[in-house]
């Protein structure tokens, strides 16, 4: 009996390992290039707003009814082929930008333009869109 | 049309080593900014004819074809309505055909190439070398073509927002259980480089990235001479997949390093993305290197600017499954000797188990069923990835290019 077990996990841990080494060999040997940018790389640090532990699988839904962000995109319609913004729609949407960050009653001086507080790459100022 | 030379009226071509365009009679050399051609005056004149028109034919290999005159030797020019510039396939010069596009549809940057072809190719080559279970016909393949290629990207800004719910094992007690974590929250992120391309899959294209963006120059025909170049063709709702897609993969890495708790999932999901449409249109420079291995199209790809080799090839199978029978054993009989002399100990004289031995059995099934489903999962991601660089649409994009 104890000679059966034995074999038993002496095979599964005999095939198991032989699929590791092999498996990690040939992702190492044959998949070349496999790996893209990280959150790292687009500066793309979460925050999160609210956080629940070890709850229980019916305190999920109301977590979820409490939490869930409605966010409303007023973009293009899905199906439209993504182009460039003109001059004047780029002008227009810093403007609305500008008008939806200040808070009600803020003062505000009126030498200020919309790209303020855009903090713009050296490579972006290469476009046209800068000269 | 070319953008000819100022000295010899020669076609000049864009050279990654000089950064310069490059004439081949004469070996004169000119920055693409000086070049202040007729040529690029000319483009904007330039007029295609549809080519099912021009063959007076409704057959599928003329939709959405046009018709040009290589500037150069007056040959025909066939593209289909994505590229931008190609090669003319009787005198071999490259023509530019960008502007006959609108000018909002041009892009606003261009990564210009900075390996050249032989590079490229060299490059595959090696990497390819080093893999212990690549087939000798694949290291040494025979080229059935090698195009550099400008890839349309949008660079995205993009605001990702998610409500997910994760399930994972912890230890209450002396017991684990399973329990649900709750996070919600947003990520931004900036300058995301998105295919614009449709026939290139976003799997294999991000496996280019990172880019450099501080390489990117401002827009101009002339790095286009003697590469090929798509335009955009993809929708906003593409773009905003792609960008849910991405910022999916880094919401969950995130939550899953803040959750303390083991074998974590997402179970459920709620997310939205906000695209900032002021998106900024950028060419970046890729090489495709085709070739055939039993019969089966195979495209390796290399990045134009870092020299990064993207591709998954076809393995011996025959030498993996000899190399996996051998370690599984040797390690079975190793193991055995061990194992038997644990359970002798463990039931002798007829004891009964004791929760410590219950754990060990329980430690070594988790390991062997971890050793199991990683070998396996990375068995499957090479089997996916060689789909990619098999995949024929790829191929033909690559294939079909003219010259």
């Amino acid at each position: 009996m104890i000679n059966f077990f034995a074999g038993l996990f002496a095979l599964a841990f005999g095939i198991g390992l032989a699929l590791w080494i092999c498996g990690s060999m040939l992702d190492k040997s044959n998949n070349i290039g496999d790996s893209r940018g990280d959150s790292k790389t687009y500066n793309a640090e979460a925050t999160f707003t609210s956080k629940c532990n070890r709850m229980e699988k019916t305190e999920c839904t109301t977590y979820v009814q409490h939490n869930l962000i409605t966010n409303d995109t007023n973009g293009p319609s899905g199906t439209e082929q993504v182009r460039r913004l003109t001059e004047e729609e780029r002008r227009k949407k810093a403007e609305a930008e500008k008008k939806a960050n200040i808070p009600k009653g803020a003062f505000v001086s009126k030498n200020t333009s919309a790209e303020d507080k855009y903090d713009v790459p050296d490579w972006e100022k290469r476009a046209e869109r800068y000269y | 049309m070319a953008t000819l030379c100022r000295n010899c009226s020669h076609a000049l071509v864009f050279d990654p080593v000089s950064q310069m365009m490059l004439c081949s009679a004469c070996g004169s050399e000119f920055t693409p900014e000086e070049v202040e051609s007729e040529a690029k005056a000319y483009r904007l004149d330039l007029r295609a004819e549809d080519a099912s028109e021009v063959y007076n034919s409704d057959e599928e290999e003329f939709m959405d074809c046009y018709v040009y005159s290589c500037s150069e030797c007056g040959g025909e020019i066939i593209i289909n309505g994505t590229e931008a510039s190609t090669m003319c396939v009787y005198c071999g010069n490259p023509n530019v055909v960008f502007s006959r596009i609108a000018r909002q549809k041009q892009p606003e940057f261009v990564m210009p190439f900075k390996i050249t072809k032989t590079q490229a190719v060299m490059l595959a080559r090696d990497t390819i070398k080093k893999g212990a279970f690549v087939p000798r016909a694949i290291k040494n393949f025979s080229i059935d073509c090698c195009r550099g290629i400008y890839i349309p990207y949008w660079i995205v800004n993009a605001t990702y927002y998610d409500t997910m719910i994760f399930e994972g094992s912890v230890n209450e007690g002396k017991k684990s259980v399973k329990r649900y974590f709750g996070r919600t929250g947003y990520l931004k992120f900036k300058d995301l480089p998105v295919d614009a391309a449709k026939v290139i899959s976003d799997d294999s294209s991000s496996k280019l990235e990172p880019f450099d963006l501080n390489h990117l120059k401002a827009f101009d025909e002339d790095y286009l001479a003697g590469f090929y170049s798509n335009v955009s063709d993809v929708t906003y709702s593409d773009v905003r997949w792609a960008a849910l897609e991405r910022g999916k993969e880094f919401f969950i890495k995130a939550a899953e390093k803040d959750i303390d708790a083991f074998d974590c999932k997402v179970v459920d999901s709620y997310p939205s993305v906000d695209v900032d449409t002021d998106m900024k249109y950028a060419m970046l420079p890729a090489w495709f290197i085709t070739f055939r291995y039993k019969d089966q199209p195979h495209t390796i790809l290399v990045n134009g600017d870092t020299g990064k080799v993207v591709c998954a090839l076809p393995w011996k199978k025959a030498l993996f499954s000899i190399l996996v029978t051998v370690i599984a054993l040797t390690a079975s009989v190793l193991s055995f000797f061990i194992f038997k002399e644990m359970f002798t100990s463990m039931f002798a004289s007829g004891r009964n188990l004791d929760k410590g031995d219950m754990r060990i059995m329980l430690f070594i099934i988790i390991g062997i069923g971890t050793l199991f489903s990683t070998g396996v999962a990375n068995v499957k991601r090479v089997m996916k990835n060689i789909r990619l660089t098999q995949d024929k649409a790829m191929f033909s994009f690559t294939k079909k290019r003219q010259g």
